[in-house]
C-alpha cells in the first residue's frame, strides 16, 4: 500500500520542475496522469538527454527518470473538445499541477475558478517561474534563470572570479520539492476540512528563501552578500576546502579527482595534522589556532594539497575518515551509481522497466518511510501509453468514440 | 488569522543544521514546533553573521533565519529528569524531528520502537548525513554541508570551464546539502501525516542527506545511466558531456547575466532579428527557417553578438529587454537585490518581523508559496533560548 493510494493527480508538468514535483507524489502511490499531446510533447522527450538508440519520441532517458511511476495520455488542449475532456478529468481528480508560464491555463479556461467549476474541492498547484501576479508575472524562466535571479548563482564560486553558478538545474529539483510540499499540505488540509485551494508557487521566491542569512545580513548589518569558493566563514572552519588528488588511470576527464576536507573542531584539526605527518603545524604560529588558520588559508591549503596530490581521493577519504576527520571524495555520477557502498546500501537508485528503453536505474526516494515506503513499479510512459485506461476505464468512453476522438486529433 | 494546513500539529524538534529548515517550513505551515535545546543553546546560535557583528546566542542571523515561529525549551539531556521531560514531550507530539547521530535517540529513551508504543500516531523523522544504517554509519563517517556536497554529487557539476580557471569544483553556496535533506524530511513528514489520516498510525522516516543530494544532480545521473558519459563542469551553466555554448556574460555594471539561446524556434528567430536590428551578428540570416543545422552554423556568430550586446547594457536593463521579447534571460542578482524589487513588493514576498529586543523589525523572505486557503506565514522571530520553558514544560525543572 502506498501512502498516497487513492489520490489522483492531473499532471500538466513539463521539462523538469513540474515533473519533479509529481514524481514524488507518484513514488508514494498517487495515480499521476501526465497530459501531453503529439503537437506538444514534453520537451524532456526531445531536448533533454540522453536519447538512446534510434530516433523515437519515447527514447529519452531523462524523461524516464523524471516520469517513472506515472501514467501518460495524449490530449490536444487546442481543441474545444480536448478542453472538455480535460474538464471531465479534472472532475475525477484530486489535484492539478502545472509549471507553464503564467497565463496558459487561463487561456484554456482552467484558472482556479475554471478548475473549481469542474471540481469544487480541487487542489491546484501552479509553479510559474515568477508566480501568477506582479509586474514580472509573464517573464519566462528555466532553472538557470531562476538560479541567476534569486541570488543562488551569485553565491556560488570564487570571490575573485565571475559566479560559477550551478552545474545543473538545482531549482528545477528544488522548485519541484517545494511544489510537492505545497501539494501535500493542501491535500492534508482537504482531507481534514474538505476544502481545496490554489497554490501559487514562484520558483524564484522558493530560491530566494534558500540564500541563508544573506538578506538578514544586509538588512541588519548593511553587508552585501558574496561568494567564498569552498571556504566557510560561518561556521568558521579552516581547513575547509577541496583538494586535488593523484590522477587516476580511469579518470574520464583526466586529472579531475578531488577530495573535500573540513575540520570542524580542534580535535579534528589535530587528527588531520597527525594523518598528514605535520605535527609541527600544531606549533606553527600560522596554524596553531583557528583564528590563525583562517588568516593563513592559502598556505594551509597548499600544505594539505601537497599530501592529497600523492594519493587517490578514495584513499584520502578513507584514511581521513578513519582518523575522525570529515572528508569526502567529489563523486561523479559514475561513483554515485556504481561505487558508493552507502548509497547502494540504501537502494538509492532503484530499477524500473520502460517499454522501449528496458530496465534502468532511476533516482530514488531518499526519505524512507518504514510502513509505506516509496515504490517503483514502472518506467516513464510512452506518449499516450495509458489512453485506453484513462479514457476507457476512468471516463467510460467506448471504442467507437475513442476512434473518432483520435481521428479528429482530440486524443492526439 | 486564516487557517493553515498544520494547525494543531505538534512537532518536537531536536535538530541542528540538517533538519532546522524542515522545522521552519513546518512552523510556517502552522505546526507548533518546540525546539529542544541544551542549556547553553543549540549549535546554530553560535553561527554568524551576528546582529551588529556582536556574537551571542540571541544575535545569530543564521539562527534567526532557520528558526522563525518556533518555541524554545532547554533541557539538560544528561540529567534523568530532563530526559523524562523529553519523553513526555514526544509522547504528546504528532512529529518528532531529529538529527541525532544514529542510535542516540535510543540512548535518550525516544527510539521510535519505544516512543511509538506509547504514541502509535507518532511520525518520527530522523535527518542525518548518511541515514540510520550502512557502511558509512558503521565506520562513523563524519560529514557537514561541504562533505555532502562532495559525496552526494552536486559539487562535481559546479565550477568553471578549464579555460576560465583551472580550479577545484565548488560547493555552490552554503547550506544546500542541509536544505535538500530538509526538503525530503518535510516531504516525508507531510506524506506520513496524510497517510495517518487513513491508517491512524505514524511511522519512522529515515532521511539521508547524501542520498537526497545524489538524486538532485539532473543530467549527470542520466548521462551516466543511459550513455556511460561523465559530465564536465562549465562556467555558469549545466555540466555536460561535451563543451556547450556559453550563457553567462558580463554587463556594463560589472555584473553577470544569463543569456541562454532559446530552445524554441520562433523565439530563436526573434533573437536573430533583434541582434540584426542592433547591428550585431553580421552574417546571420534574419528570415531563414529555424533548423538545428542552421543553429550549429550560426552558433559562434550569435555568441559573439551576445557578448557585444551584454557590453552595451547593465544587467538589469538587458534582463528586462530580453524578457520583453520572451527570452528566458536573467540577471545574476544578489539575494538582497530583491528587497527593493517591485515584483517582490507587489507580491508581498518580504515580511517585516518584529525583534523587540533590538527595538526594530527585520525583513525576512516570506513563505515559499501562496495559498488561497492555508497561507503559510512566519509567526514571529526565532525564540530566545528557553523562552518557552514555562509555557511548554510547566513545572518541569529546566
Amino acid at each position: 500500500m502506498g501512502a498516497l493510494d487513492g489520490i489522483r493527480i492531473l499532471d500538466l508538468g513539463w521539462a523538469m520542475a513540474g515533473p519533479q514535483a509529481t514524481r514524488i507524489l507518484a513514488d508514494f502511490g498517487a495515480e499521476v496522469i501526465k497530459v501531453e499531446s503529439r503537437a506538444r510533447p514534453d520537451m524532456a522527450r526531445t531536448i533533454f538527454g540522453p536519447r538512446v538508440g534510434a530516433e523515437d519520441i519515447n527514447n529519452s532517458g531523462y524523461f524516464n527518470n523524471f516520469n517513472r511511476n506515472k501514467l501518460g495520455i495524449t490530449l490536444n488542449m487546442s481543441r474545444t473538445e480536448g478542453r472538455e475532456l480535460f474538464g471531465r478529468l479534472v472532475a475525477i481528480s484530486d489535484g492539478v499541477l502545472e509549471n507553464f508560464s503564467a497565463g496558459v491555463m487561463r487561456r484554456w479556461g482552467f484558472d482556479y475558478e475554471g478548475l473549481r467549476a469542474m471540481r469544487p474541492d480541487i487542489v491546484y498547484v501552479s509553479m510559474a517561474g515568477l508566480g501568477h501576479s506582479g509586474p514580472y508575472e509573464h517573464y519566462q524562466t528555466f532553472g538557470p534563470t531562476v538560479q541567476a535571479l534569486s541570488g543562488l548563482t551569485h553565491q556560488s564560486g570564487y570571490p575573485d572570479l565571475p559566479p560559477a553558478g550551478w552545474g545543473y538545474s538545482y531549482m528545477d529539483h528544488t522548485g519541484g520539492y517545494t511544489g510537492a510540499i505545497a501539494m501535500l499540505q493542501a491535500l492534508f488540509h482537504r482531507r481534514r476540512t474538505g476544502e481545496g485551494q490554489h497554490v501559487d508557487l514562484s520558483q524564484v521566491e522558493a530560491a530566494v528563501a534558500l540564500t541563508g542569512a544573506a538578506i538578514l545580513d544586509y538588512a541588519v548589518n548593511g553587508r552585501r552578500s558574496t561568494r567564498e569558493g569552498n571556504r566557510s566563514a560561518w561556521p568558521p572552519m579552516a581547513p575547509h576546502g577541496v583538494y586535488r588528488c593523484a590522477p587516476q588511470a580511469d579518470d574520464p576527464i583526466g586529472d579531475d579527482d578531488w577530495v573535500a576536507i573540513a575540520a570542524e573542531t580542534e580535535e579534528q584539526w589535530q587528527a588531520l595534522a597527525a594523518v598528514l605527518g605535520q605535527d609541527a603545524w600544531l606549533r606553527d604560529a600560522r596554524f596553531a589556532t583557528l583564528e590563525a588558520r583562517l588568516a593563513h588559508q592559502d598556505e594551509l591549503d597548499e600544505g594539505i594539497e601537497a599530501w592529497t596530490r600523492g594519493r587517490s581521493a578514495q584513499d584520502a577519504q578513507r584514511v581521513l575518515q578513519d582518523a575522525g576527520v570529515p572528508a569526502g571524495r567529489v563523486q561523479r555520477s559514475r561513483e554515485l551509481y556504481d561505487d558508493d557502498p552507502q548509497l547502494a546500501h540504501r537502494g538509492t537508485f532503484p530499477t524500473v522497466d520502460h517499454a522501449l528503453l528496458g530496465r534502468h536505474r532511476v533516482d530514488g526516494m531518499p526519505a524512507q518511510l518504514s510502513r509505506t515506503p516509496a515504490e517503483f513499479h514502472r518506467g516513464g510512459p510512452l506518449l499516450g501509453e495509458d489512453n485506453a485506461y484513462v479514457y476507457g476505464e476512468l471516463l467510460g468512453i467506448g471504442p467507437e468514440e475513442m476512434a473518432r476522438l483520435e481521428a479528429d486529433e482530440v486524443v492526439w | 488569522m486564516s487557517a493553515r494546513a498544520l494547525d494543531g500539529i505538534r512537532v518536537v524538534e531536536l535538530a541542528d543544521a540538517w533538519g532546522e529548515w524542515c522545522g521552519k517550513l513546518l512552523a510556517d505551515m502552522g505546526a507548533e514546533v518546540v525546539k529542544v535545546e541544551p542549556p547553553e543553546g543549540c549549535a546554530s546560535r553560535r553561527v554568524g553573521p551576528f546582529a551588529g557583528d556582536v556574537a551571542g546566542p540571541e544575535r545569530s542571523l543564521y539562527f534567526w533565519r532557520y528558526n522563525t515561529g518556533k518555541r524554545s525549551v532547554t533541557l539538560d539531556l544528561a540529567a534523568a529528569g530532563d530526559r523524562e521531560a523529553l519523553r513526555r514531550l514526544v509522547a504528546g507530539a504528532d512529529v518528532l524531528l531529529e538529527s541525532l547521530p544514529p542510535g542516540e535517540a535510543g540512548a535518550l529513551g525516544i527510539a521510535y520502537e519505544t516512543a511509538s508504543a506509547a504514541n502509535p500516531r507518532l511520525v518520527h523523522a530522523a535527518v542525518t548525513a548518511f541515514g540510520q544504517t550502512g557502511p558509512y554509519v558503521d565506520a562513523a563517517y563524519r560529514a557537514n554541508d561541504l562533505i555532502i556536497m562532495a559525496l552526494g554529487g552536486p559539487m562535481q557539476a559546479c565550477g568553471y570551464d578549464l579555460e576560465d580557471a583551472d580550479v577545484a569544483p565548488v560547493r555552490a553556496g552554503p547550506y544546500h546539502a542541509y536544505h535538500t535533506a530538509s526538503h525530503f524530511a518535510c516531504i516525508g513528514i507531510l506524506t506520513a501525516l496524510l497517510e495517518r489520516e487513513t491508517s491512524g498510525r505514524g511511522q519512522f522516516i529515515d532521511v539521508s542527506a547524501q542520498a537526497a543530494s545524489a538524486v538532485t544532480v539532473e543530467f549527470s545521473n542520466t548521462y551516466w545511466e543511459y550513455a556511460r558519459q561523465v559530465t564536465r563542469r562549465q562556467t555558469g551553466r549545466h555540466a555536460f558531456p561535451r563543451q556547450t555554448a556559453r550563457t553567462q556574460y558580463m554587463c556594463t555594471d560589472g555584473r553577470a547575466i544569463n543569456l541562454a539561446i532559446p530552445f524554441d524556434g520562433r523565439a530563436y528567430g526573434r533573437l536573430v532579428r533583434y541582434l540584426r536590428e542592433q547591428g550585431l551578428g553580421e552574417g546571420l540570416a534574419d528570415d531563414a527557417p529555424d533548423d538545428p543545422l542552421r543553429r550549429l552554423a550560426e552558433g559562434s556568430i550569435v555568441l559573439g553578438a551576445l557578448e557585444v550586446l551584454a557590453a552595451r547594457h547593465s544587467s538589469e536593463e538587458l534582463f528586462h529587454i530580453g524578457q520583453g521579447m520572451g527570452f528566458t534571460w536573467g540577471a545574476v542578482r544578489a539575494p538582497e537585490d530583491w528587497l527593493d524589487d517591485p515584483h517582490a513588493r507587489a507580491r508581498g514576498f518580504f515580511v517585516e518581523i518584529a525583534h523587540p529586543e533590538l527595538d526594530r523589525t527585520v525583513p525576512y523572505p516570506g513563505a515559499s508559496f501562496k495559498s488561497t486557503a492555508t497561507q503559510p506565514r512566519i509567526d514571529g522571530r526565532a525564540p530566545l533560548l528557553g523562552e518557552h520553558n514555562h509555557e511548554v514544560l510547566g513545572n518541569t525543572p529546566a
